[in-house]
Protein backbone atom coordinates (compact mmCIF):
# COMPACT_ATOMS: atom_id res chain seq x y z
CA UNK A 1 0.00 0.00 0.00
CA UNK A 2 3.30 2.41 1.08
CA UNK A 3 4.51 1.34 -2.27
CA UNK A 4 1.40 2.81 -4.28
CA UNK A 5 1.02 5.70 -2.20
CA UNK A 6 4.89 6.81 -2.94
CA UNK A 7 4.66 5.74 -6.42
CA UNK A 8 1.77 7.57 -6.93
CA UNK A 9 3.24 10.93 -4.81
CA UNK A 10 6.44 10.60 -7.64
CA UNK A 11 4.06 10.26 -10.92
CA UNK A 12 2.13 13.42 -9.45
CA UNK A 13 5.00 15.55 -8.72
CA UNK A 14 6.21 14.66 -12.56
CA UNK A 15 2.36 15.40 -13.95
CA UNK A 16 2.49 19.14 -11.67
CA UNK A 17 5.90 19.63 -13.49
CA UNK A 18 4.40 19.54 -16.91
CA UNK A 19 1.50 21.50 -16.01
CA UNK A 20 4.33 23.82 -14.51
CA UNK A 21 6.37 24.10 -17.49
CA UNK A 22 2.93 24.23 -19.73
CA UNK A 23 2.32 27.15 -17.28
CA UNK A 24 5.35 28.89 -18.41
CA UNK A 25 5.07 28.89 -21.79
CA UNK A 26 1.83 30.73 -21.87
CA UNK A 27 1.80 34.70 -22.13
CA UNK A 28 2.75 36.24 -18.88
CA UNK A 29 -0.28 37.42 -17.62
CA UNK A 30 -2.20 34.05 -18.27
CA UNK A 31 0.36 32.39 -16.26
CA UNK A 32 0.09 34.53 -13.92
CA UNK A 33 -3.24 34.94 -13.28
CA UNK A 34 -3.46 31.00 -13.06
CA UNK A 35 -1.17 31.18 -10.26
CA UNK A 36 -3.12 33.69 -8.33
CA UNK A 37 -5.90 31.15 -8.58
CA UNK A 38 -4.36 28.38 -8.03
CA UNK A 39 -2.76 30.26 -4.71
CA UNK A 40 -6.43 31.29 -4.03
CA UNK A 41 -7.45 27.67 -4.15
CA UNK A 42 -4.47 27.24 -1.94
CA UNK A 43 -5.76 28.86 1.10
CA UNK A 44 -9.06 28.16 0.73
CA UNK A 45 -8.28 24.52 0.94
CA UNK A 46 -6.76 25.25 4.22
CA UNK A 47 -9.10 27.49 5.36
CA UNK A 48 -12.11 25.03 4.80
CA UNK A 49 -9.69 22.81 6.70
CA UNK A 50 -9.04 24.75 9.88
CA UNK A 51 -12.72 25.98 10.06
CA UNK A 52 -14.05 23.14 9.75
CA UNK A 53 -12.03 21.34 12.83
CA UNK A 54 -12.53 24.30 14.86
CA UNK A 55 -15.98 23.94 14.53
CA UNK A 56 -15.68 20.29 15.41
CA UNK A 57 -13.28 20.73 17.86
CA UNK A 58 -13.27 24.07 19.52
CA UNK A 59 -11.81 22.65 22.13
CA UNK A 60 -8.03 22.02 21.08
CA UNK A 61 -7.91 25.95 20.29
CA UNK B 1 48.42 26.09 6.89
CA UNK B 2 51.62 25.15 4.99
CA UNK B 3 53.31 25.94 1.58
CA UNK B 4 52.78 22.71 0.22
CA UNK B 5 49.12 22.98 1.74
CA UNK B 6 49.17 26.24 -0.29
CA UNK B 7 50.77 24.59 -3.49
CA UNK B 8 48.55 21.79 -3.68
CA UNK B 9 45.62 24.17 -4.22
CA UNK B 10 47.33 26.38 -6.66
CA UNK B 11 48.29 23.44 -9.05
CA UNK B 12 45.07 22.05 -8.89
CA UNK B 13 43.14 25.83 -9.88
CA UNK B 14 46.23 25.84 -12.91
CA UNK B 15 44.68 22.58 -14.16
CA UNK B 16 41.60 23.01 -14.23
CA UNK B 17 42.00 26.29 -15.97
CA UNK B 18 44.60 24.84 -18.41
CA UNK B 19 42.18 21.75 -18.98
CA UNK B 20 39.08 24.15 -19.58
CA UNK B 21 39.19 25.19 -23.19
CA UNK B 22 40.37 21.35 -23.97
CA UNK B 23 37.16 20.16 -22.50
CA UNK B 24 35.21 23.04 -24.08
CA UNK B 25 36.16 22.91 -27.35
CA UNK B 26 35.41 18.87 -27.51
CA UNK B 27 32.23 19.45 -26.13
CA UNK B 28 31.54 22.01 -28.43
CA UNK B 29 32.38 19.93 -31.04
CA UNK B 30 29.71 16.99 -29.53
CA UNK B 31 27.14 19.20 -29.26
CA UNK B 32 27.57 20.90 -32.40
CA UNK B 33 26.98 16.88 -34.11
CA UNK B 34 30.64 17.98 -35.38
CA UNK B 35 33.46 15.36 -36.27
CA UNK B 36 35.47 13.86 -33.28
CA UNK B 37 38.33 11.76 -32.98
CA UNK B 38 35.96 9.40 -31.69
CA UNK B 39 33.57 9.73 -34.39
CA UNK B 40 34.37 6.33 -36.34
CA UNK B 41 33.74 4.21 -33.71
CA UNK B 42 30.92 5.61 -31.53
CA UNK B 43 28.84 6.94 -34.38
CA UNK B 44 27.27 3.67 -35.55
CA UNK B 45 26.67 3.14 -32.51
CA UNK B 46 25.23 6.04 -31.86
CA UNK B 47 23.21 5.55 -35.54
CA UNK B 48 21.71 2.41 -34.18
CA UNK B 49 20.47 3.70 -30.55
CA UNK B 50 18.64 6.30 -32.57
CA UNK B 51 16.98 3.66 -35.05
CA UNK B 52 16.08 1.41 -31.53
CA UNK B 53 14.60 3.97 -30.06
CA UNK B 54 12.71 5.80 -33.43
CA UNK B 55 14.70 9.31 -32.52
CA UNK B 56 15.20 11.39 -36.08
CA UNK B 57 18.23 13.18 -34.93
CA UNK B 58 17.59 15.65 -38.07
CA UNK B 59 14.58 16.74 -36.20
CA UNK B 60 14.67 19.51 -32.91
CA UNK B 61 12.84 20.43 -30.63
CA UNK B 62 10.61 23.43 -28.70
CA UNK B 63 11.72 24.63 -25.28
CA UNK B 64 8.61 22.92 -23.75
CA UNK B 65 8.66 19.48 -25.78
CA UNK B 66 12.65 19.25 -24.67
CA UNK B 67 11.47 19.68 -21.22
CA UNK B 68 8.76 17.36 -20.92
CA UNK B 69 10.67 14.85 -22.92
CA UNK B 70 13.51 15.11 -19.68
CA UNK B 71 10.59 14.99 -17.50
CA UNK B 72 8.76 11.75 -18.43
CA UNK B 73 12.68 10.35 -19.38
CA UNK B 74 13.10 11.21 -15.24
CA UNK B 75 9.48 9.29 -14.51
CA UNK B 76 11.52 6.11 -16.26
CA UNK B 77 14.39 6.40 -14.44
CA UNK B 78 12.38 6.54 -10.96
CA UNK B 79 9.76 3.80 -11.77
CA UNK B 80 12.99 1.26 -12.38
CA UNK B 81 15.28 2.41 -9.81
CA UNK B 82 12.30 2.18 -6.89
CA UNK B 83 11.23 -1.45 -8.26
CA UNK B 84 15.03 -2.59 -8.19
CA UNK B 85 15.63 -1.61 -4.99
CA UNK B 86 11.88 -3.27 -3.72
CA UNK B 87 13.18 -6.39 -5.78
CA UNK B 88 16.61 -6.49 -4.88
CA UNK B 89 16.15 -9.73 -2.15
CA UNK B 90 14.53 -11.70 -5.37
CA UNK B 91 17.16 -10.37 -8.13
CA UNK B 92 20.69 -11.26 -8.96
CA UNK B 93 23.89 -10.35 -8.18
CA UNK B 94 23.16 -9.87 -4.59
CA UNK B 95 26.11 -12.01 -2.62
CA UNK B 96 25.84 -10.24 0.56
CA UNK B 97 21.89 -11.23 0.54
CA UNK B 98 20.44 -7.85 0.86
CA UNK B 99 17.00 -8.08 1.47
CA UNK B 100 14.53 -5.29 -0.10
CA UNK B 101 14.80 -1.76 0.46
CA UNK B 102 12.52 -0.30 3.05
CA UNK B 103 9.96 1.96 0.76
CA UNK B 104 10.53 5.19 2.22
CA UNK B 105 13.84 4.94 1.94
CA UNK B 106 13.84 3.49 -2.04
CA UNK B 107 11.22 6.40 -2.89
CA UNK B 108 13.92 8.76 -1.73
CA UNK B 109 17.26 7.12 -2.99
CA UNK B 110 15.29 6.87 -6.20
CA UNK B 111 14.26 10.62 -6.44
CA UNK B 112 18.08 11.25 -4.78
CA UNK B 113 19.30 9.52 -7.88
CA UNK B 114 17.19 10.64 -10.50
CA UNK B 115 18.22 14.51 -9.78
CA UNK B 116 21.85 14.12 -9.84
CA UNK B 117 21.31 14.59 -5.93
CA UNK B 118 22.68 11.12 -4.53
CA UNK B 119 21.72 12.04 -1.08
CA UNK B 120 22.25 8.41 0.89
CA UNK B 121 20.20 8.01 3.79
CA UNK B 122 21.91 4.10 4.05
CA UNK B 123 25.11 2.78 4.36
CA UNK B 124 25.77 1.35 0.85
CA UNK B 125 27.61 -2.08 1.28
CA UNK B 126 24.85 -2.65 4.16
CA UNK B 127 21.91 -1.81 2.01
CA UNK B 128 22.28 -2.49 -1.87
CA UNK B 129 23.09 -5.29 -3.85
CA UNK B 130 25.27 -5.27 -6.67
CA UNK B 131 22.81 -5.44 -9.11
CA UNK B 132 21.25 -2.02 -7.58
CA UNK B 133 24.39 -0.42 -7.56
CA UNK B 134 25.17 -1.12 -10.73
CA UNK B 135 21.97 -0.95 -13.01
CA UNK B 136 20.39 1.01 -10.74
CA UNK B 137 22.62 3.78 -9.22
CA UNK B 138 25.26 3.88 -11.53
CA UNK B 139 23.16 3.73 -14.53
CA UNK B 140 21.19 7.03 -13.05
CA UNK B 141 25.04 8.37 -11.95
CA UNK B 142 25.33 8.52 -15.72
CA UNK B 143 22.09 9.76 -16.99
CA UNK B 144 21.27 12.68 -14.40
CA UNK B 145 25.04 13.72 -14.76
CA UNK B 146 24.39 13.99 -18.65
CA UNK B 147 20.97 15.50 -18.03
CA UNK B 148 22.17 18.50 -16.24
CA UNK B 149 24.72 18.68 -19.06
CA UNK B 150 22.32 18.82 -21.63
CA UNK B 151 20.05 21.38 -20.15
CA UNK B 152 23.22 23.96 -20.14
CA UNK B 153 23.76 23.74 -23.55
CA UNK B 154 20.46 23.83 -24.36
CA UNK B 155 19.93 26.99 -22.30
CA UNK B 156 23.09 28.21 -23.85
CA UNK B 157 21.50 27.41 -27.41
CA UNK B 158 19.27 29.92 -26.43
CA UNK B 159 21.64 32.50 -25.77
CA UNK B 160 23.30 31.92 -28.94
CA UNK B 161 20.74 31.62 -31.51
CA UNK B 162 18.65 34.27 -32.99
CA UNK B 163 14.87 33.91 -34.44
CA UNK B 164 15.16 30.14 -33.99
CA UNK B 165 11.63 27.95 -32.34
CA UNK B 166 14.16 25.13 -31.00
CA UNK B 167 16.55 24.53 -28.41
CA UNK B 168 18.14 21.08 -29.33
CA UNK B 169 16.83 17.49 -29.21
CA UNK B 170 16.86 16.08 -25.72
CA UNK B 171 17.32 12.49 -26.91
CA UNK B 172 20.16 13.28 -29.09
CA UNK B 173 22.16 15.28 -26.86
CA UNK B 174 21.84 13.07 -23.94
CA UNK B 175 23.32 9.84 -26.04
CA UNK B 176 25.89 11.86 -27.64
CA UNK B 177 26.66 13.34 -24.28
CA UNK B 178 26.77 9.97 -22.68
CA UNK B 179 28.52 8.04 -25.36
CA UNK B 180 30.76 10.89 -26.71
CA UNK B 181 31.88 12.48 -23.19
CA UNK B 182 31.32 10.54 -20.17
CA UNK B 183 31.49 6.87 -21.10
CA UNK B 184 35.34 7.53 -23.19
CA UNK B 185 36.22 9.53 -20.11
CA UNK B 186 34.78 7.14 -16.91
CA UNK B 187 36.36 3.62 -18.94
CA UNK B 188 39.67 4.80 -18.57
CA UNK B 189 39.33 6.67 -15.36
CA UNK B 190 38.06 3.39 -13.38
CA UNK B 191 40.81 1.26 -14.73
CA UNK B 192 43.21 3.97 -13.32
CA UNK B 193 41.15 4.22 -9.90
CA UNK B 194 41.57 0.22 -9.96
CA UNK B 195 45.66 0.82 -10.34
CA UNK B 196 45.59 2.64 -7.72
CA UNK B 197 43.91 -0.25 -5.66
CA UNK B 198 40.18 0.21 -5.92
CA UNK B 199 37.84 -2.81 -5.83
CA UNK B 200 36.16 -3.96 -9.30
CA UNK B 201 34.75 -7.49 -8.60
CA UNK B 202 31.48 -9.21 -8.38
CA UNK B 203 32.68 -11.86 -5.67
CA UNK B 204 31.41 -12.06 -2.38
CA UNK B 205 32.70 -10.52 0.27
CA UNK B 206 35.69 -11.11 2.10
CA UNK B 207 36.20 -12.77 5.50
CA UNK B 208 39.32 -11.85 7.10
CA UNK B 209 41.03 -12.69 10.18
CA UNK B 210 42.09 -9.38 12.41
CA UNK B 211 45.80 -9.93 13.90
CA UNK B 212 43.78 -9.83 17.58
CA UNK B 213 42.27 -12.59 15.87
CA UNK B 214 38.49 -11.28 15.72
CA UNK B 215 36.47 -12.32 12.77
CA UNK B 216 36.37 -9.20 9.80
CA UNK B 217 33.76 -8.99 6.75
CA UNK B 218 35.40 -6.44 4.27
CA UNK B 219 33.17 -5.39 2.01
CA UNK B 220 33.91 -4.93 -1.61
CA UNK B 221 32.38 -4.79 -4.79
CA UNK B 222 32.36 -3.15 -8.86
CA UNK B 223 33.52 0.04 -6.96
CA UNK B 224 35.86 1.78 -9.51
CA UNK B 225 33.25 1.97 -12.26
CA UNK B 226 30.89 3.41 -9.90
CA UNK B 227 33.36 6.10 -8.25
CA UNK B 228 34.75 7.32 -11.64
CA UNK B 229 31.10 8.76 -12.59
CA UNK B 230 30.14 10.27 -9.56
CA UNK B 231 33.44 11.87 -9.43
CA UNK B 232 32.94 13.31 -13.05
CA UNK B 233 29.44 13.22 -12.97
CA UNK B 234 29.18 15.46 -9.89
CA UNK B 235 26.76 12.76 -8.45
CA UNK B 236 29.10 12.01 -5.41
CA UNK B 237 26.60 8.79 -4.10
CA UNK B 238 29.19 6.71 -2.77
CA UNK B 239 29.43 2.63 -2.70
CA UNK B 240 30.77 2.72 1.07
CA UNK B 241 28.78 4.63 3.78
CA UNK B 242 32.37 6.29 4.35
CA UNK B 243 32.48 8.22 0.60
CA UNK B 244 35.59 8.94 -0.28
CA UNK B 245 36.78 8.96 2.86
CA UNK B 246 36.66 4.96 2.48
CA UNK B 247 40.67 3.55 1.19
CA UNK B 248 38.40 1.09 -1.28
CA UNK B 249 37.02 4.48 -2.97
CA UNK B 250 39.58 6.93 -2.17
CA UNK B 251 42.73 5.01 -1.81
CA UNK B 252 45.86 7.27 -2.28
CA UNK B 253 46.77 10.82 -2.83
CA UNK B 254 47.01 10.52 -6.41
CA UNK B 255 43.53 9.16 -6.34
CA UNK B 256 41.88 12.40 -4.03
CA UNK B 257 43.94 15.11 -6.30
CA UNK B 258 42.60 12.98 -9.69
CA UNK B 259 39.06 12.58 -8.12
CA UNK B 260 39.01 16.52 -6.98
CA UNK B 261 39.79 17.82 -10.62
CA UNK B 262 37.30 15.75 -12.25
CA UNK B 263 34.57 17.21 -10.47
CA UNK B 264 35.23 20.42 -11.91
CA UNK B 265 36.68 19.78 -15.28
CA UNK B 266 33.24 19.20 -16.63
CA UNK B 267 31.64 21.91 -15.06
CA UNK B 268 34.31 24.61 -15.87
CA UNK B 269 34.46 22.71 -19.36
CA UNK B 270 31.68 24.39 -20.21
CA UNK B 271 31.91 27.64 -19.51
CA UNK B 272 34.31 27.25 -22.33
CA UNK B 273 31.04 25.40 -24.28
CA UNK B 274 28.95 28.73 -23.12
CA UNK B 275 31.83 31.37 -24.94
CA UNK B 276 32.30 29.33 -27.85
CA UNK B 277 28.80 29.01 -28.36
CA UNK B 278 27.68 32.33 -28.63
CA UNK B 279 30.41 33.50 -30.53
CA UNK B 280 32.70 35.35 -27.62
CA UNK B 281 35.08 32.89 -25.49
CA UNK B 282 35.91 35.96 -23.41
CA UNK B 283 32.69 35.61 -22.12
CA UNK B 284 32.92 32.07 -21.27
CA UNK B 285 36.06 32.86 -19.26
CA UNK B 286 34.40 35.91 -17.11
CA UNK B 287 32.28 33.18 -15.94
CA UNK B 288 34.98 31.30 -15.10
CA UNK B 289 36.95 34.14 -13.68
CA UNK B 290 33.04 35.38 -11.84
CA UNK B 291 33.43 31.68 -10.18
CA UNK B 292 37.19 31.40 -9.57
CA UNK B 293 37.09 34.76 -7.23
CA UNK B 294 33.93 32.88 -5.23
CA UNK B 295 36.47 29.30 -5.48
CA UNK B 296 39.34 31.17 -4.05
CA UNK B 297 38.12 32.90 -1.55
CA UNK B 298 35.89 29.62 -0.21
CA UNK B 299 39.16 27.48 -0.04
CA UNK B 300 41.37 29.75 1.72
CA UNK B 301 38.72 30.67 4.63
CA UNK B 302 37.84 26.57 5.07
CA UNK B 303 41.73 25.84 5.19
CA UNK B 304 42.34 28.68 7.44
CA UNK B 305 39.64 27.49 9.49
CA UNK B 306 40.76 24.07 9.61
CA UNK B 307 44.36 24.87 10.02
CA UNK B 308 44.05 27.06 13.18
CA UNK B 309 42.20 24.43 14.75
CA UNK B 310 39.76 25.23 17.45
CA UNK B 311 40.17 27.04 21.13
CA UNK B 312 38.62 23.94 22.50
CA UNK B 313 41.23 21.60 20.87
CA UNK B 314 44.09 24.32 21.56
CA UNK B 315 43.14 24.31 25.75
CA UNK B 316 43.37 20.26 25.92
CA UNK B 317 47.47 20.90 24.66
CA UNK B 318 46.72 19.70 20.88
CA UNK B 319 48.34 21.85 19.02
CA UNK B 320 48.16 22.07 15.05
CA UNK B 321 44.73 21.94 12.76
CA UNK B 322 41.51 20.46 13.37
CA UNK B 323 41.99 16.88 12.51
CA UNK B 324 38.67 15.53 13.81
CA UNK B 325 37.07 13.51 11.04
CA UNK B 326 39.38 13.77 8.41
CA UNK B 327 41.92 11.22 7.23
CA UNK B 328 45.18 11.49 8.07
CA UNK B 329 46.35 10.33 4.63
CA UNK B 330 44.96 13.55 3.23
CA UNK B 331 45.39 16.23 5.84
CA UNK B 332 44.27 19.55 6.07
CA UNK B 333 44.70 20.75 2.90
CA UNK B 334 43.43 18.41 0.66
CA UNK B 335 40.16 17.76 2.87
CA UNK B 336 39.70 21.44 3.33
CA UNK B 337 40.37 21.77 -0.90
CA UNK B 338 37.65 18.91 -1.12
CA UNK B 339 35.03 20.25 0.62
CA UNK B 340 34.43 23.27 -1.05
CA UNK B 341 35.16 21.51 -4.12
CA UNK B 342 32.28 19.04 -3.53
CA UNK B 343 29.88 21.65 -2.25
CA UNK B 344 30.56 24.38 -4.56
CA UNK B 345 30.08 21.55 -7.47
CA UNK B 346 26.56 20.07 -6.30
CA UNK B 347 28.81 16.86 -6.21
CA UNK B 348 28.36 15.71 -2.07
CA UNK B 349 31.53 13.12 -1.94
CA UNK B 350 33.31 13.92 1.20
CA UNK B 351 36.62 12.86 2.18
CA UNK B 352 36.57 14.41 5.38
CA UNK B 353 33.29 14.71 7.78
CA UNK B 354 32.18 18.22 7.04
CA UNK B 355 30.03 17.76 10.49
CA UNK B 356 33.43 17.73 12.66
CA UNK B 357 34.99 20.57 10.40
CA UNK B 358 34.92 23.86 12.85
CA UNK B 359 32.41 26.57 12.82
CA UNK B 360 33.63 28.13 10.08
CA UNK B 361 35.36 25.79 7.61
CA UNK B 362 32.01 24.37 7.95
CA UNK B 363 29.92 27.19 7.13
CA UNK B 364 31.60 27.60 3.65
CA UNK B 365 30.20 24.07 2.09
CA UNK B 366 26.85 25.44 3.33
CA UNK B 367 27.22 29.14 1.92
CA UNK B 368 28.53 27.54 -1.41
CA UNK B 369 25.28 25.06 -1.46
CA UNK B 370 22.91 28.10 -0.70
CA UNK B 371 24.50 30.64 -3.35
CA UNK B 372 22.98 27.64 -5.51
CA UNK B 373 26.48 25.52 -6.22
CA UNK B 374 27.08 28.42 -9.21
CA UNK B 375 30.85 28.08 -8.54
CA UNK B 376 31.57 25.40 -11.45
CA UNK B 377 28.65 23.53 -9.57
CA UNK B 378 27.29 20.48 -11.11
CA UNK B 379 27.95 19.03 -14.62
CA UNK B 380 25.75 21.73 -16.27
CA UNK B 381 23.74 22.72 -12.81
CA UNK B 382 26.09 25.00 -12.56
CA UNK B 383 25.99 26.66 -15.44
CA UNK B 384 22.46 27.00 -16.13
CA UNK B 385 22.94 28.52 -12.47
CA UNK B 386 25.10 30.46 -12.90
CA UNK B 387 23.36 32.27 -16.29
CA UNK B 388 19.99 32.63 -14.17
CA UNK B 389 22.26 35.04 -11.98
CA UNK B 390 24.07 36.81 -15.18
CA UNK B 391 20.46 37.02 -16.46
CA UNK B 392 19.46 38.93 -12.78
CA UNK B 393 22.71 41.21 -12.50
CA UNK B 394 22.60 42.64 -15.92
CA UNK B 395 19.04 43.14 -15.27
CA UNK B 396 19.74 45.30 -12.35
CA UNK B 397 22.87 46.54 -13.78
CA UNK B 398 20.44 47.81 -16.74
CA UNK B 399 18.11 49.47 -14.55
CA UNK B 400 21.48 51.55 -12.68
CA UNK B 401 22.56 52.98 -15.74
CA UNK B 402 19.36 53.54 -17.65
CA UNK B 403 20.03 51.35 -19.91
CA UNK B 404 18.02 48.23 -22.08
CA UNK B 405 19.80 45.01 -20.19
CA UNK B 406 21.06 42.51 -22.66
CA UNK B 407 23.27 39.91 -22.60
CA UNK B 408 25.07 38.77 -24.95
CA UNK B 409 23.68 40.14 -27.74
CA UNK B 410 20.41 39.13 -26.64
CA UNK B 411 17.87 42.28 -24.68
CA UNK B 412 16.53 40.31 -20.98
CA UNK B 413 13.17 41.31 -20.76
CA UNK B 414 10.51 40.62 -18.35
CA UNK B 415 9.75 37.52 -18.91
CA UNK B 416 13.07 36.25 -18.34
CA UNK B 417 13.87 38.34 -15.35
CA UNK B 418 10.38 36.60 -13.30
CA UNK B 419 11.54 33.24 -14.53
CA UNK B 420 14.88 33.46 -13.22
CA UNK B 421 13.09 34.57 -10.21
CA UNK B 422 11.23 32.11 -9.77
CA UNK B 423 13.91 29.61 -10.67
CA UNK B 424 16.55 30.87 -7.70
CA UNK B 425 14.04 31.51 -5.19
CA UNK B 426 12.26 28.11 -5.17
CA UNK B 427 15.47 26.64 -3.52
CA UNK B 428 15.44 28.79 -0.01
CA UNK B 429 11.38 28.34 -0.34
CA UNK B 430 12.54 24.64 0.03
CA UNK B 431 15.49 24.29 2.42
CA UNK B 432 14.20 26.88 4.63
CA UNK B 433 10.50 25.80 4.79
CA UNK B 434 11.36 21.86 5.66
CA UNK B 435 13.86 23.43 8.40
CA UNK B 436 11.16 25.14 9.64
CA UNK B 437 9.04 22.79 9.85
CA UNK B 438 11.86 19.82 11.25
CA UNK B 439 13.00 21.59 14.08
CA UNK B 440 9.46 22.11 15.28
CA UNK B 441 8.17 18.28 14.61
CA UNK B 442 9.01 16.02 17.75
CA UNK B 443 10.17 13.23 15.74
CA UNK B 444 12.17 15.32 13.46
CA UNK B 445 13.94 16.92 16.41
CA UNK B 446 14.83 13.29 17.98
CA UNK B 447 17.10 12.52 14.74
CA UNK B 448 19.23 15.23 15.68
CA UNK B 449 22.23 13.95 17.53
CA UNK B 450 23.52 17.40 18.36
CA UNK B 451 21.41 20.38 20.16
CA UNK B 452 21.44 23.60 19.75
CA UNK B 453 22.86 25.82 17.15
CA UNK B 454 24.64 22.88 15.78
CA UNK B 455 21.49 20.40 15.40
CA UNK B 456 20.03 23.03 13.65
CA UNK B 457 23.01 23.47 11.38
CA UNK B 458 22.42 19.63 10.98
CA UNK B 459 19.06 19.83 9.63
CA UNK B 460 19.45 23.30 7.59
CA UNK B 461 22.66 21.19 6.04
CA UNK B 462 20.62 18.58 5.08
CA UNK B 463 17.67 20.33 3.34
CA UNK B 464 20.08 23.03 1.76
CA UNK B 465 22.02 19.87 0.53
CA UNK B 466 19.31 17.96 -0.77
CA UNK B 467 17.47 20.85 -2.35
CA UNK B 468 20.68 21.89 -4.22
CA UNK B 469 20.85 18.53 -5.16
CA UNK B 470 24.69 18.17 -3.52
CA UNK B 471 24.18 14.94 -1.24
CA UNK B 472 26.83 16.02 1.40
CA UNK B 473 25.59 15.83 4.95
CA UNK B 474 26.41 16.99 8.17
CA UNK B 475 26.30 13.52 9.51
CA UNK B 476 24.72 13.54 12.71
CA UNK B 477 21.41 14.05 11.85
CA UNK B 478 19.77 10.38 11.19
CA UNK B 479 17.97 10.73 7.94
CA UNK B 480 16.44 7.47 7.47
CA UNK B 481 12.90 8.21 8.90
CA UNK B 482 9.95 8.18 7.35
CA UNK B 483 9.64 12.35 7.71
CA UNK B 484 13.30 12.86 6.42
CA UNK B 485 13.15 10.77 3.42
CA UNK B 486 9.83 11.56 2.55
CA UNK B 487 10.20 15.70 2.69
CA UNK B 488 13.98 15.27 1.89
CA UNK B 489 12.68 13.38 -1.27
CA UNK B 490 10.25 16.58 -2.65
CA UNK B 491 13.54 19.41 -1.85
CA UNK B 492 15.45 17.54 -4.57
CA UNK B 493 12.38 16.96 -6.68
CA UNK B 494 11.47 20.55 -6.31
CA UNK B 495 15.05 21.59 -6.46
CA UNK B 496 16.11 20.26 -9.11
CA UNK B 497 13.23 20.26 -11.62
CA UNK B 498 11.78 23.40 -10.47
CA UNK B 499 14.81 24.88 -11.63
CA UNK B 500 15.23 23.73 -14.18
CA UNK B 501 11.49 23.93 -16.10
CA UNK B 502 11.58 28.21 -15.47
CA UNK B 503 15.82 28.03 -16.94
CA UNK B 504 14.15 26.17 -20.26
CA UNK B 505 11.59 28.82 -20.62
CA UNK B 506 14.28 31.69 -20.65
CA UNK B 507 16.26 29.03 -22.91
CA UNK B 508 12.95 29.36 -25.24
CA UNK B 509 12.26 32.96 -24.88
CA UNK B 510 15.72 33.89 -25.69
CA UNK B 511 16.11 31.73 -28.70
CA UNK B 512 13.06 33.29 -30.52
CA UNK B 513 14.63 36.85 -30.35
CA UNK B 514 16.73 38.73 -32.86
CA UNK B 515 20.41 39.59 -31.87
CA UNK B 516 21.12 42.95 -30.91
CA UNK B 517 23.66 44.19 -33.72
CA UNK B 518 26.99 45.50 -31.79
CA UNK B 519 26.35 48.93 -33.73
CA UNK B 520 23.36 49.11 -31.89
CA UNK B 521 24.65 48.35 -28.76
CA UNK B 522 27.23 50.50 -28.41
CA UNK B 523 25.12 53.13 -28.97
Amino acid sequence: MLDIILLISGLAFFALSIGYALACERPLEEAQMTLDYSLAALVTAGLLVYLTVALLRPERF
Amino acid sequence: MTAIGWLQILIFCAIIVALTPLVGGYMTRVFGGEWTPLSPVLRPVERLLYRAGGVDETHEQHWLTYTVAMLLFHVGGFLILYALMRLQGVLPFNPAEQSAVAPDLAFNTAMSFITNTNWQNYGGESTMSYLVQMLGLTHQNFLSAATGIVLAVALIRGFARASAKTVGNFWVDVTRCTLYILLPVCIPYALFLVWQGVPQTLGAYVDATTLEGAKQTIAVGPVASQVAIKMLGTNGGGFFNANAAHPFENPTALSNFVQMLSIFVLGAGLTNVFGRMVGNTRQGWALLAAMGVLFVAGVAVTYWAEASGTATLHSLGLAGGNMEGKELRFGVASSALFAVITTAASCGAVNAMHDSFTALGGMIPLINMQLGEIIVGGVGAGLYGMLLFVVLTVFIAGLMVGRTPEYVGKKIEAREVKMAMLAILILPLMYLGWTAVAVIYPPAVASMANAGPHGFTEVLYAYTSQTGNNGSAFAGLTGNTPFYNTTGALSMLVGRFWMIIPAMAIAGSLATKKKVAARERNV
